[in-house]
C-alpha cells in the first residue's frame, strides 16, 4: 500500500494557502531552509511567502511538481537557439509561453524562493527574446525608453568595442 | 540568498544580479546589443573587457609552428581557462583569438579547436573551419566558463606529411561583470594595456613594486631599497595619473588585486603551455620535432583520398559536439608523440 505524502502549505501574499507534497516544496531552498530551521517544532504546517502573488506561485507549483517527474534539461550557454522549444523539453517552453508581466514575476520569485531550475528557465527565456535583435528591437520588446543622450550611447559604443572584435 | 524582491516587473527593473543571469545566457554580439538599450540596464551590466597581454600565451614572436605528428587526430596545445572570475568579478565569457595558416599548398586540414573538460564528460565547445594556406584575419572562439570545468586548446594538424599549422598572435580576453566604475578592467586596461613596450618588468616584478609602493604610502618604507622604492612609487604615480586616481593606499591595493589576478592567470598558462617542449616557435628548426621529416613521407599534403570530407570553408563550427574520451588525453601532448615516434 502507498503511503501518502505528506504535505506543507505555502501561504501566499494574498494569504491563500496552496498545500504542496514536501518533495515538491522543498525544490525551494528557501522553504527547505525555514522547514530545517524549524525542524524542532515538528509540526510545521506553513511557510508564509509574502513576497509571492497566488497566480504566481501556482505556477512555482506547476513547475515544481512538474520537474519532480521530468527534470528540466540543463540549458547550454550562450543559447543556440531563441526558440526556447529548441533548448528544453516542450512542457517547459510551454510553460514560460506566458505574459511578460508574469514572466519578470516569476524571475522574482524563482530568486526569492531560491529554485534554481526555475531560475535558469526564466532567465534564458528573457535571453531568447533579446537574441539576435538589435538595440531599438529590445526597446521595442521590453518597452524600454531610450533615455542614452547621442554622446553617452557614443561613449557605450566605444566601450564595447569588445563586441565588434568577438 | 536574496529575500528581497524588486517591486518592478521589467527588464530595467530586474535588480542587477538577476540582469546578468540573464545576460550569461546571450552571446558577446548580443550583449552588447542588450548593453546599448538604456543607461540604466548598461550600469547595471557593468561589462568590462580584460584583454591579458599577448605574450602572457606562448611568448611573443612569430608564427608557432605544429607539424603533422599527430595521426590525424587532435593534439593537446594547452588549458586556456579554470576559473569562472577574475579579480573576484564573473566572466561572462572568454575569446581566444589568433592569426593562422597551414602549411601553403595541397590539402587543407588544420583545425583548432576549444575542448570543455569535467569529471563527466569531454566536450567540445568551438570549433574553427579549416586553416587556409594564406595568412588570415584574427580568428576567434568563444565560450561561456562553466564551473567545475577547465577548458583546452587542442590543434588538428592533418595527417599524411608535409602537413603543418602555424598560429600566431594568440590572444585570449576575458569579458567581465565589473563594479559600476568598472575598476577592474580599467586598471588591468591602464597596467597592463600594451604592456610590452610599458612593462618590460613582467608581472611578477610589478607585485614586487607595488608591495614596495604600497609600503611608503603606507608610511612604512623598506629603508633597505630606497632606489627601487622610489622608481616603484614613481611608477604607480604614473599609473594613478594615467587612471585619473588618488595617491592612496586604496588605489595601490586596487593595482595589486588586478596584478595577483593577472599573476594567477599567467601562472595557471605557464604551468600547461607548450613552450614546454609542445610545438616550437618559427626561429626553432621545426624538422627537429619532425618525426618523418619535413616535405617527405606518404601521402604528403597532396591528394590523399580521404581529404575531401575535410575541406570545410573556414566559418563551418561545430560547438557542442561530445567526443570520444580516446580522443582527448590531456597528457597527450604532440612532444610526446613525437619522441614515441623516433
Amino acid at each position: 500500500m502507498d503511503v501518502e505524502e505528506s504535505t506543507i502549505n505555502l501561504v501566499s501574499a494574498e494569504g491563500d494557502s496552496s498545500p504542496v507534497p514536501l518533495s515538491v516544496a522543498k525544490m525551494s531552498e528557501l522553504v527547505r531552509s525555514m522547514m530545517d530551521e524549524e525542524a524542532e517544532d515538528d509540526d510545521v504546517k506553513e511557510i508564509p511567502l509574502p513576497n509571492v502573488k497566488s497566480q504566481v506561485l501556482h505556477k512555482v507549483i506547476e513547475f515544481c511538481e512538474h520537474h519532480l517527474k521530468e527534470p528540466m534539461t540543463e540549458i547550454e550557454k550562450p543559447l543556440k537557439s531563441n526558440s526556447m522549444s529548441d533548448v528544453v523539453q516542450k512542457f517547459y517552453a510551454d510553460f514560460v509561453d506566458i505574459e511578460q508581466v508574469l514572466l519578470f514575476e516569476l524571475i522574482l520569485a524563482a530568486n526569492y524562493m531560491d529554485i534554481k531550475p526555475l531560475l535558469d528557465l526564466t532567465c534564458a527565456t528573457v535571453a531568447s527574446m533579446i537574441k539576435g535583435k538589435t538595440p531599438e528591437d529590445i526597446r521595442t520588446t521590453f518597452n524600454i525608453t531610450n533615455d542614452f543622450s547621442p554622446e553617452e550611447e557614443a561613449q557605450v559604443r566605444e566601450e564595447n568595442k569588445w563586441c565588434e572584435e568577438a | 540568498m536574496n529575500v528581497n524582491m524588486s517591486t518592478g516587473s521589467g527588464l530595467v527593473d530586474l535588480p542587477s544580479d538577476l540582469l546578468r543571469r540573464v545576460a550569461c545566457f546571450l552571446d558577446r554580439d548580443n550583449l552588447g546589443s542588450l548593453s546599448l538599450t538604456s543607461p540604466t540596464v548598461n550600469q547595471h551590466l557593468s561589462i568590462g573587457s580584460i584583454n591579458h597581454p599577448d605574450h602572457s600565451i606562448y611568448g611573443v614572436g612569430g608564427f608557432f609552428t605544429f607539424n603533422d605528428r599527430f595521426e590525424d587526430g587532435w593534439g593537446y596545445a594547452a588549458k586556456l581557462q579554470g576559473a569562472t572570475t577574475f579579480a573576484n568579478r564573473p566572466i561572462h565569457s572568454v575569446q581566444v583569438s589568433f592569426r593562422w595558416k597551414d602549411q601553403g599548398w595541397g590539402n587543407q586540414k588544420g583545425m583548432v579547436r576549444v575542448v570543455a573538460v569535467n569529471a563527466n564528460n569531454n566536450r567540445q565547445v568551438s570549433c574553427t573551419g579549416i586553416a587556409p594556406h594564406e595568412e588570415a584575419a584574427q580568428k576567434s572562439m568563444c565560450f561561456v566558463p562553466v564551473a567545475g570545468t577547465e577548458y583546452f586548446l587542442q590543434v588538428r594538424v592533418g595527417h599524411g606529411g608535409g602537413h603543418s599549422l602555424h598560429l600566431k598572435n594568440i590572444q585570449l580576453q576575458y569579458i567581465i561583470f565589473d563594479d559600476e566604475e568598472r575598476s577592474i578592467s580599467r586598471t588591468h586596461r591602464h597596467l597592463l594595456g600594451g604592456c610590452d613596450t610599458t612593462v618590460p618588468f613582467g608581472v611578477p616584478s610589478l607585485l614586487r613594486q607595488c608591495g614596495v609602493a604600497l609600503a611608503e604610502l603606507q608610511g612604512t618604507p623598506q629603508n633597505n631599497h630606497q632606489k627601487e622604492c622610489q622608481e616603484a612609487v614613481s611608477w604607480f604615480y604614473s599609473v594613478l595619473k594615467r587612471m585619473g586616481g588618488k595617491k592612496t593606499p586604496e588605489a595601490v591595493t586596487l593595482l595589486r588585486e588586478v596584478l595577483l589576478a593577472e599573476s594567477k592567470h599567467q601562472e595557471q598558462l605557464q604551468a600547461t603551455s607548450w613552450t614546454i617542449g609542445i610545438g616550437s616557435t618559427e626561429s626553432m628548426p621545426i624538422t627537429a620535432y619532425h618525426p618523418r621529416g619535413f616535405g617527405f613521407g606518404g601521402g604528403g599534403g597532396w591528394g590523399d583520398e580521404d581529404d575531401d570530407e575535410d575541406d570545410e570553408s573556414d566559418d563551418d563550427e561545430s560547438d557542442g559536439m561530445l567526443f570520444d574520451d580516446d580522443t582527448f588525453d590531456v597528457d597527450r601532448r604532440p612532444f610526446d608523440c613525437a619522441e614515441q615516434l623516433l
